[in-house]
């Protein structure tokens, strides 16, 4: 599933499908590389991004010509006082190149990262 | 145990007993009444603090007299992508009227000193959705986004 953005990048749902998971797999690796805290176990983080797929809710961000350049996975937790559930972020990543929202102009040279947010926002209202 | 002494305010390592129960969940309702955004399961939130007590990284600050002024609970979860392991902070709050002084300073001091003793990096969210949002860079692209920041995350070790 494709959704909207300018004309730079757009946005869609990632799937269980292998190209999915290469993609994303990719850019938690490139995630891990910049600012991972220990070593990276392959079979784990295979298990761990497989699993989070699996969720529905991971969004990549492609360039114009496929390209992914970011990532957000969203996983549902419970509070620890209360029955209710919250979103949050299992993975939010943007390739370093296309972080530039402060150098941008606004319309359609937003980055990623902006088109990224704007999607979460939308898919969690209510 | 007594962590961090400072001229007003001592921190102290509280275990799974009746007394520190109370401080922790007097505590912690409080918090609740000021920041929280789903209801109050009481069952269930007895059950989290008790379970927190008893994994031995809860602390608690107390002013001379005895009160209970601040709490900072830890848990030891694996990273993502490896068997290797980190702090995180399950709960941090001070009372209002504590704050901008020692308490959270004291208290986070006890969990660095807890991740130095593990060996391991620790993080601390520090989260308050009232507070005047400070103007850092991330926080002014976060608000030009459409998004209100509610906190920040400390690097303890």
């Amino acid at each position: 599933m494709q959704r909207g953005s300018e004309t730079k990048f757009r946005i869609e749902r990632a799937g269980t499908d292998e190209k999915s998971f290469v993609d994303v797999f990719d850019l938690m690796v490139a995630l891990h590389k910049e600012s991972g805290f220990a070593p990276l176990k392959g079979e784990k983080a295979v298990r761990e991004v497989y699993s989070v797929l699996c969720e529905g809710m991971t969004f990549i961000a492609r360039a114009k010509d496929g390209t992914a350049i970011g990532v957000l996975s969203l996983t549902e937790s419970p509070f620890y006082y209360s029955e209710e559930a919250f979103l949050h972020d299992r993975g939010f990543y943007v390739r370093p190149r296309y972080r530039c929202i402060q150098r941008c102009s606004a319309g359609s040279k937003r980055s990623a990262a902006v088109h990224l947010k704007a999607k979460h926002h939308h898919d969690t209202e209510p | 145990m007594t962590l961090n002494r400072n001229p007003a305010y001592t921190v102290e390592r509280v275990g799974a007993d009746e007394k520190s129960f109370v401080d922790v969940f007097e505590l912690l309702l409080q918090q609740h009444e000021e920041i929280a955004l789903a209801p109050f399961d009481q069952q269930k939130a007895v059950s989290q603090v008790w379970q927190a007590l008893c994994d031995g990284m809860t602390f608690v600050a107390r002013k001379d007299d005895g009160k209970a002024v601040g709490t900072l609970s830890l848990a030891e979860v694996e990273w993502w992508f490896g068997k290797h392991t980190y702090l995180t902070d399950r709960w941090f709050y001070v009372l209002p009227r504590y704050r901008r002084g020692p308490v959270g300073h004291l208290l986070l001091r006890a969990a660095t000193a807890e991740a130095d003793e593990r060996k391991i990096p620790a993080f601390v969210d520090v989260v308050n959705p009232n507070r005047r949002h400070k103007k850092t860079s991330a926080t002014l692209q976060a608000i030009r986004a459409g998004y209100l920041p509610v906190g920040y995350t400390l690097k303890l070790r």
